[in-house]
């Protein structure tokens, strides 16, 4: 149920932005959906007087998914969270921090996905009562 | 006379801890003498992982998780994540409920603005100035906890309504205090305007152009500042459209705009809760919801800092399969990464606060 | 040019904004949400307020009959004295004040009672089988069986919250 949406093939993604580039539309930003089935949801939100836009690709593991910030410099800061949250492989950011801009050296890999190693658990720690 | 070439860099770690930043960010600055010429921004210091959270709570309790996320701005993303669902869900929200909606999130509006106002004269120095902001402020606190119950975490938004309703008695006090604000601002606001300390530190500092700010998706204040007219409230949420007003902007693009436009935002706000207060009908101010979330939606909303997205997909039971959250600083830390260069590294705190940071919202 | 001099002698002659805080407290607000001070003898160990949580800061114990929070993780979000049946969870309207250790806010029930009052036995003849209760039921005690129009409830499981009774849209159910 989103307004103005475009699904696009991974091969037409680059066209499609410059695309959205050529005709000024802002980027609002990128989300990133795990399907539970290997593949990713890719959301590339745009913006134009107040008018969303968004061009969803599908995508997996595996594939080599270009970067926009030669056209939107601007999207460095969420491609390197989908890049490590999600263990997406995004290549060519314009500054690329190598995983390491939210995770530590000792955190899990791609914590984001679906069955990640990751547990939420209430504890009790036991006060003195 | 030295090259430009010969001038020796030297690199200058600025943050997470610095006495300007309430909040812990870090830019790597390459400077020449004293003047910068690179910034790389490294975030990372206070991520939560609250996204991850919301997969494993049900749809209610998400609304506290997600009004945690940022504190001054917590009503608008409980506000935009309700929004949201309601939309997905498709459901009527009583009349009443988006006028009580306009209300406290123009409280929110104005409590976040003079904060940052506060937070801005302590970055250039201004210590008296500051204490002069965080007064006015206290009215709103004080009208928040009358209404809702706390201070700043109102936790008055629910899917299909709010949690609380104002009674009359309330709505003629705030309505008394806007007027109170708008004495005590126009002492202040002369101050920002025109008082040589404040000129020197803002005029002509951090100019960003109104085809970068485009181009960089600057959002709020910040694009406003340089022109763009973008005020998501125009889109009508809540009951913003029978509210009378205008996006307020800019064009001068510096830090003396970005703080022109945050103070004709409050006495805007003040105008819109009369209007909000004056038009507010009677009835409801709740629904019982009975529907699940089925499918995907995107919400936005207009926060005092910018433009607040979020994307929401739920598979037909309480608990959401995704929360995405885009807060404004997000979107605004390329513009300020582009601002950097060819400044002086005393301008830095001013620069970094015209944009108004909320590293934990950047981060969840 | 010199603007602040004007606010800076309206100052000298005013009155402190700030409160001697410790000498003089701020008056509270009606229906602030300051603390949980706790729940009264009416608790009948349901565990709404358990599962409605957001904070999971309450356990409630059936078997033990106690109920404790902890105060340290509760956000303070009036949810469990909201959702309470039996209107027994107290919010204090000032807020918590400093403590030297962390410790835990619990009620424990009477074991020696039998029974709690008002456990629902059946249904009228006007039931429609709709489901409502055992919609409604914080304990997944009750269940309807809509094609073979039947309604049977756990006596075990139950814990007389009289939640149904009141969710009945026919106001049938018997205790």
């Amino acid at each position: 149920m989103i307004d103005n949406l475009n699904e696009i093939a991974l091969d037409e993604l680059k066209n499609s932005i410059s695309n959205m580039n050529y005709r000024k539309y802002r980027l609002v930003t990128m989300s990133c959906v795990d399907n539970k089935d290997g593949s990713f949801d890719l959301f590339y939100h745009f913006d134009k007087e107040s008018k969303l836009v968004t061009v969803k690709t599908k995508v997996t593991k595996e594939d080599e998914i270009p970067s926009i910030t030669d056209l939107y410099f601007c999207a460095f800061l969420v491609e390197n969270e989908i890049k490590e949250l999600f263990g997406l492989n995004i290549v060519d950011i314009a500054i690329d921090y190598g995983g390491k801009m939210y995770l530590t050296a000792d955190s899990s890999e791609a914590p984001m996905t679906y069955g990640a190693n990751i547990t939420i658990e209430r504890r009790d720690i036991g006060y003195d009562k | 006379m030295i090259n430009s070439e010969q001038v020796p860099r030297s690199t200058v770690p600025f943050g997470p801890q610095h006495p300007v930043l309430p909040e812990p960010i870090h830019i790597k600055l390459i400077l020449e003498d004293e003047k910068i010429v690179e910034a790389i921004p490294a975030i990372g210091y206070v991520h939560r992982g609250l996204e991850k959270l919301t997969e494993k709570k049900d749809m209610y309790k998400s609304i506290f998780i997600l009004e945690r996320i940022c504190g001054i701005c917590s009503f608008m993303h409980a506000l935009c994540y309700c929004q949201g669902l309601e939309n997905l869900m498709e459901i009527d929200v009583p009349e009443r409920a988006k006028y009580l909606r306009v209300i406290w999130g123009e409280l929110h509006r104005t409590h976040s603005h003079l904060l940052w106002l506060g937070l801005f004269a302590d970055a250039f120095g201004f210590e008296s100035l500051f204490y002069e902001c965080w007064k006015i402020r206290e009215k709103i606190l004080d009208i928040m906890e009358a209404t809702s119950g706390a201070r700043v975490i109102i936790s008055t938004n629910t899917i299909g309504g709010t949690r609380r309703d104002i009674n009359s008695d309330m709505l003629e006090h705030i309505k008394k205090t806007t007027y109170e604000i708008e004495e005590a601002l126009a002492y202040i606001d002369k101050v920002f305007f025109d008082d040589n300390t404040v000129l020197v530190r803002t005029k002509g500092v951090g100019v960003l152009s109104k085809k970068d700010a485009y181009l960089l998706g600057a959002v709020g204040p910040t694009g406003r500042g340089s022109g763009l007219p973008q005020d998501l409230r125009t889109t009508n949420y809540a009951a913003y459209g029978d509210l009378d007003f205008e996006p307020i902007y800019e064009t001068d693009g510096d830090c003396y705009a970005r703080c022109k436009v945050r103070i004709r935002e409050l006495y805007q706000s003040q105008k819109l809760l009369r209007q909000a207060i004056d038009q507010m009908p009677e009835g409801e101010y709740a629904v019982k919801v009975t529907q699940k979330p089925e499918g995907e939606v995107v919400s936005r909303v207009e926060q005092p800092r910018g433009e607040c997205m979020y994307y929401i997909r739920g598979n037909g039971t309480d608990i959401l399969e995704r929360v995405r959250v885009r807060t404004p600083t997000f979107a605004n830390i390329p513009a300020l990464v582009h601002m950097l260069p060819g400044h002086q590294l005393c301008d830095l705190p001013v620069l970094v606060l015209s944009i108004d940071p909320c590293i934990s919202c950047t981060e969840r | 040019m010199l603007d602040f001099i004007r606010p800076i002698f309206r100052n000298l002659f005013k009155k402190p904004v700030t409160r001697l805080y410790p000498v003089t407290n701020r008056e509270t607000f009606d229906n602030a949400r300051g603390h949980i001070e706790g729940i009264n003898e009416n608790c009948v160990f349901c565990g709404i307020c358990a599962k409605k949580c957001p904070a999971d800061a309450i356990v409630v114990d059936r078997q033990a009959k106690t109920w404790t929070i902890d105060p340290f993780k509760c956000v303070i979000c009036n949810v469990c004295v909201e959702t309470c049946p039996k209107i027994c969870i107290t919010m204090s309207e000032s807020h918590k004040t400093p403590e030297y250790k962390k410790s835990y806010i619990s009620f424990q029930g009477n074991t020696e009672e039998s029974k709690p009052q008002g456990k629902p036995t059946g249904v009228g003849e006007e039931c429609v089988f709709c489901g409502i209760c055992a919609k409604q039921c914080p304990q997944d005690a009750i269940t309807v069986d809509r094609p073979n129009k039947s309604w049977s409830i756990d006596s075990e499981k139950c814990v007389g919250c009289g939640i149904c009774i009141s969710k009945c849209p026919k106001k049938t159910i018997k205790c």
